[in-house]
């Protein structure tokens, strides 16, 4: 029989094996490299937007998350082959995705644009021709992916509740007096971090204490500013405690591994590549061994637990099967965002 | 563009103008680009304000294109290699005082609010220290005097506010002076009002509600329909007025983030928390850590 209804609960986060569990559900094996190159274009692609937008550096943060949440439930295919289902083929258009993720996150981050405006500033960017017409359809099919995107994030609007990272980046330095220099580092440690799936594992308190946890080991005095910085007290280190954070120290753990990670496989991409000199000054090596140093030393951290987490239960949990888009059409989809409601629910 | 034809169309924009952002800009640049025919384009806006014809509603929009209008020529001016020089800005400010007592004409003071954010607007761009009437304005419900007090007892209507012609002060500061005349004036109506006419206990039509059809209604109160439109407005005013608090103006052909964002909006723009805004901020945090946890199959 056919499902008329259905019941799911809001998960803000997955582990990372249930992430490639769904990565390999969306994106077909000959496709992982073009989705990652599509990855860094839209990327971009906000980025831009943003800049001739004035939004704050948050809302990409935001739409990128959305961005990415919407592969982890949709296959990712491109269409350009058949010119026949224009509507079908700008659906699947990842840059049109990556614009419904920025209109939703513009609406999240209380920083609203009207979607015309958006469509007005990305199309130039894209020296697409702008027509009535076209916008119009361009409008639609947004609107429709949206409303897409809305299910798959179950309507909850609390997953980024009141702060973003980069503020809480901020706001944690400043409690433990971090100088200028090493705040500069974790800021744009954040930066980079936006191109990674991290937010879809881990809530933004840890991702920003982790990042403050490898800049005081990193201690990247030799970064280059224009501001000089006061010297940093070498006890901060050692009188950081997670709990103070209120930071499970397990998710900080996942995320400092995480970090040192993304540096040692993609150091040459990333904006720290410009801030910091070739050669390590402490080390006298490229800054990539310091990285890797760092990652021996963390190597016995006790990180996410995932012990539940195996293949065949994967497969029988159908919250993290495709999203079935025709059960809200033809019946009720109903969406929930705390787990005990559910339980009370499912007895 | 002659001086005739910049006349109509601006003429027409301002006819036509709303709240959101685009049209209030559109409007601003538009004349900005005209500065040549300010002599033009400045009585104008002075004459939709004179109509007894247009709407209170237009005209607190108006008193918002002339905050942006202040605003657009005052950064487009200050700009480096800019071609213009601060068009329109001493005339809208001499006139504020004046332009003032338009908007919130007799006791029809419902534009009070919106007028009070844009004042502030405007004496923010040209850099005039208010705080003490900012303060004045917080503090008008005390400021009535017992004489006040006693007149509202005897239903007595509170004086016109009037423009004091001999006032030698700065036209900003005369017209902060006035705002809180009319906060004051506003107060007072609403104390007498509450004094002298009893509540209508009994169930009223919607044309009762709103004076529909009756001579009763006196000149410029809002119909049902403006109300309803005023509501609109105020939405894209209050969108506006946060629009100002998330801005981030970028280096022009910046690659990349820039330090200069990080200084600008970072680290000169964060302060270390008070202590009661960091337990705040880590209880509502302890309060995410259940979300959190309940996100995960497994307990971390």
């Amino acid at each position: 029989m056919e499902k008329t209804s259905s019941l799911s609960i809001s998960r803000p986060y997955y582990s990372p094996k249930e992430l490639s569990y769904l990565h390999s559900k969306t994106i077909a094996d000959s496709k992982k490299v073009i989705y990652n190159q599509r990855k860094h274009q839209v990327y971009q692609y906000l980025f831009q937007i943003i800049k001739v937008l004035k939004l704050p550096l948050k809302v990409l943060n935001t739409s990128m998350i959305y961005y990415q949440k919407f592969y982890l439930f949709n296959i990712f295919e491109e269409e350009f082959e058949d010119f026949s289902n224009i509507e079908k083929s700008m659906e699947l258009d990842p840059f049109n995705v990556s614009l419904a993720s920025l209109f939703l996150a513009c609406k999240n981050e209380d920083c609203i644009k009207k979607l015309r405006d958006i469509l007005l500033v990305a199309n130039k960017i894209k020296d697409n021709q702008i027509e009535e017409n076209f916008i119009e359809l361009q409008r639609k099919i947004i609107l429709g992916l949206e409303f897409k995107l809305l299910q798959i994030l179950q309507f909850n609007f609390n997953n980024q509740i009141s702060f973003s990272t980069d503020s809480l980046v901020l706001q944690f330095c400043k409690k433990i007096n971090l100088n200028y220099k090493y705040s500069l580092f974790c800021w744009l440690v954040n930066f980079d971090l936006m191109l990674t799936p991290i937010g879809l594992t881990l809530p933004p308190h840890c991702i920003a204490l982790a990042i403050i946890i490898i800049s005081l080991n990193f201690k990247p005095n030799d970064l280059k500013t224009r501001e000089l910085s006061s010297g940093v007290n070498e006890n901060i280190l050692d009188s950081l405690n997670p709990k103070d954070f209120k930071c499970p120290e397990k998710l900080v753990n996942e995320g400092i591994l995480y970090i040192l990670d993304f540096y040692i496989h993609q150091y040459n991409l990333s904006i720290l590549n410009n801030y910091l000199p070739q050669i390590n000054e402490d080390l006298n090596k490229e800054q990539i061994f310091k990285f890797m140093n760092l990652k021996s030393k963390f190597n016995n951290l006790r990180t996410l637990n995932e012990h539940s987490i195996d293949g065949n239960l994967l497969k029988q949990d159908e919250s993290l099967s495709l999203f079935d888009y025709s059960i809200s059409s033809k019946g009720t989809s109903r969406f929930i965002n705390k787990r005990k409601r559910l339980l009370e629910e499912i007895d | 563009m002659d001086s005739f034809e910049a006349n109509t169309q601006f003429n027409q924009l301002l006819r036509s103008i709303n709240p959101s952002v685009q049209s209030l800009k559109k409007t601003a640049h538009f004349a900005i680009k005209n500065w040549e025919n300010e002599d033009y384009l400045f009585p104008s806006i002075l004459d939709i304000l004179n109509d007894i014809h247009v709407e209170l509603n237009t005209k607190s929009t108006i008193f918002q294109l002339i905050d942006v209008l202040i605003n657009e020529s005052f950064t487009i001016s200050a700009h480096k290699d800019s071609a213009y020089s601060y068009p329109y800005i001493n005339n809208l400010k001499s006139a504020l005082p004046q332009i003032l007592l338009k908007v919130l004409p007799g006791h029809n003071n419902y534009n009070l609010y919106n007028v009070f954010n844009s004042l502030r607007n405007i004496s923010k761009t040209l850099k005039i220290d208010t705080s003490e009437y900012e303060q004045q304005w917080n503090l008008s419900s005390e400021m009535l005097s017992k004489e006040e007090m006693e007149n509202i007892d005897l239903n007595l209507p509170y004086p016109e506010v009037v423009l004091d012609d001999a006032s030698s002060n700065d036209p900003v500061v005369q017209a902060w002076e006035l705002l809180i005349k009319k906060r004051k004036q506003s107060f007072y109506d609403r104390l007498r009002l509450l004094k002298h006419q009893p509540p209508k206990t009994e169930d009223l039509s919607e044309d009762e509600m709103f004076y529909v059809n009756t001579k009763e209604r006196a000149h410029n109160q809002l119909t049902k329909k403006q109300i309803l439109l005023r509501m609109e407005d105020d939405r894209e005013t209050h969108k506006r007025s946060k629009e100002s608090l998330w801005v981030v103006e970028r280096p022009k052909n910046s690659v990349g983030v820039t330090e200069e964002e990080f200084m600008g909006f970072y680290w000169n723009k964060f302060d270390k928390l008070s202590k009661e805004d960091e337990k705040a901020l880590f209880e509502t945090l302890e309060g995410y850590n259940e979300v959190v946890a309940g996100s995960y199959k497994d307990v971390q």
